[in-house]
């Protein structure tokens, strides 16, 4: 009764209160102020990896709200075997290589698994990445292949492991590791062929 | 050690603030939406199940007689 007279509100949710916990409130109770916690943490990070991956401001926008009705519908379905991040990630970065794919801007999703596994491929050094300027790093990522793309993206910005990869994209750890090889290669390749000079 | 790809979300992050209340908007109007339908569905469906059941034979549970109470003995 305390509940309808005086509605919960997101600001009365402690803050460090952990994501599932948040959910499982949220699931007995169905007030949204809890799923209001959740857009906070995860909407800009959402955003960031659409805008990554679709390029466009408006698509973006469009795309964040589509993967939180997808998380909205199917937070029943969170088994909490992997961390909420990771789940909801998995769904975001599916949804946009398939908003590619349908658009079929970018033949690299197509041809995806063509690529044998036996190639040589130099390593190139995580710092050779993670020390660029962001300036650059936006004009890199707009050049390389969407899913070269997501590989790094899950693994520099989200912090994945190669098993969390594995998960998400259904590919045996192996092929998780050389496939982002392979994406660090392109990236360094398009570097060189936009930044001549250095 | 420096990570570009975490400043890089954080600036897309500063990015999306101005649009992040309109989205929030959007998915509060679709979920009501869903809401409203869920509950015109709840409120209905039994009823017409029970139109279904009677014109396919069956009791609707809403004609059964209501049991005498008023007899403790019983």
């Amino acid at each position: 009764m305390i509940n309808l007279l005086y509605p919960l509100l997101t600001r009365d949710i402690p803050t460090t209160m952990s994501d599932e916990d948040v959910i499982k409130e949220y699931l007995a109770t169905q007030n949204s102020a809890y799923f209001d916690v959740l857009y906070k943490r995860y909407s800009g990070k959402i955003f960031g990896k659409c805008i990554s991956l679709l390029k466009e401001e408006a698509k973006a926008a469009d795309a964040t709200q589509e993967i939180f009705m997808k998380i909205l519908l199917n937070l029943s379905k969170f088994s909490g075997k992997s961390k909420f991040s990771t789940w909801i990630y998995s769904i975001t970065y599916n949804f946009c290589i398939d908003v590619i794919r349908r658009a079929k801007k970018d033949p690299s999703l197509l041809v995806d698994d063509i690529e044998t596994k036996h190639d040589v491929v130099d390593d190139i050094e995580d710092t050779y990445l993670l020390e660029l300027k962001v300036s650059r790093l936006k004009v890199i990522l707009e050049e390389i292949p969407a899913m070269d793309k997501s590989f790094l993206l899950m693994k520099y910005q989200d912090d994945m492991s190669i098993r969390e990869i594995s998960e998400i994209t259904k590919k045996s750890e192996s092929a998780v590791k050389m496939k982002i090889k392979r994406a660090k290669q392109k990236f360094k390749k398009t570097y060189k062929e936009i930044y001549k000079e250095e | 050690m420096r990570n570009s790809f975490k400043e890089l979300e954080k600036e897309n992050m500063e990015r999306f603030e101005k649009e992040s209340q309109n989205v929030k908007d959007k998915i509060d109007g679709e979920t009501s939406s869903f809401k409203f339908i869920g509950d015109v569905l709840d409120l209905y469906f039994s009823k017409v199940m029970g139109v279904f059941v009677a014109m396919s034979g069956g009791k609707d549970d809403d004609n059964k007689p209501k049991k005498d109470n008023s007899n403790p003995a019983d």
